[in-house]
């Protein structure tokens, strides 16, 4: 596959990613920097696979891109959250990262949970607890908003 | 209501239930408007809790600055065949 080729199957994905990203780190320019890196490590990671790939593109193929660079995405946030001051006032940034992870994708973007299991190298149960304790939570902090 | 209803509503909210289970949550679904009630209540909980999820608008500047990145890593990384400069080569040579 050519550069040209993959750079026009990556394009259409940036805005998705940096919303994801942004759901992690809620800072712009921490959030470009999450895109950035988590695209050029999907770049060099899978070097040969893009160069090898002679394959017509299609939305199965710019999944699997999707899936792999929300991955590596995901992997940088895990390591860079401790260097990072969430504002607690907003009760989505209340929640783990892995959750806001699970939330973003699930709810937001609208992938099934065997979708995101794939996307963050989870185990099943670890989605669907995800969602559960987000939905508590987020529900509960609604609930003590109202009163 | 049950307990085992309120978790197979919860899993048919969250999309967890399987394929057999999910056709099985509906043919019940249809004669119970109890259930029915309480789907639609969860319903517009997740609209509430989809609505808490940052919808981050990425400017053009940032997109551009992260397209010139992806362009710029791609051409240190991705090996380029050189086939389209021979083909204008030979072009040129046969063309003489």
């Amino acid at each position: 596959m050519k550069r040209k080729e993959i750079f026009s199957l990556i394009s259409p994905l940036v805005e998705q990613l940096y919303q994801f990203a942004f759901a992690l780190l809620p800072d712009e320019l921490e959030a470009e920097q999450l895109v950035i890196d988590g695209v050029n490590g999907f770049i060099i990671k899978e070097k040969k696979l893009l160069e090898s790939l002679e394959v017509e593109i299609d939305n199965e193929l710019r999944r699997f891109f999707f899936q792999k660079m929300v991955g590596h995405i995901y992997s940088l946030a895990n390591k860079r959250i401790m260097q990072f001051k969430l504002n607690h006032e907003d009760p989505f940034y209340r929640l783990p990262l892995r959750d806001r992870a699970i939330m973003t994708l699930r709810y937001q973007m609208n992938y099934a949970p065997e979708n995101i299991e794939d996307f963050l190298g989870i185990a099943r149960w670890e989605v669907i607890e995800g969602i559960h304790n987000s939905r508590f939570m987020l529900t509960n902090q609604f609930q003590e908003n109202e009163l | 209501m049950i307990e085992k209803e309120v978790q197979f509503i919860s899993a048919y909210i969250d999309g967890t239930l399987s394929d057999s289970r999910k056709e099985e949550f509906e043919n019940l679904l249809k004669s119970r408007s109890d259930l029915q009630e309480e789907i639609l209540m969860r319903r517009a909980q997740i609209s509430k809790i989809t609505s808490a999820i940052p919808k981050a608008k990425i400017s053009q500047e940032t997109r551009e600055s992260i397209e010139l990145e992806i362009k710029t890593t791609l051409s240190k990384v991705i090996t380029q065949k050189k086939l389209g400069l021979w083909e204008k080569l030979k072009d040129k040579f046969s063309s003489h």
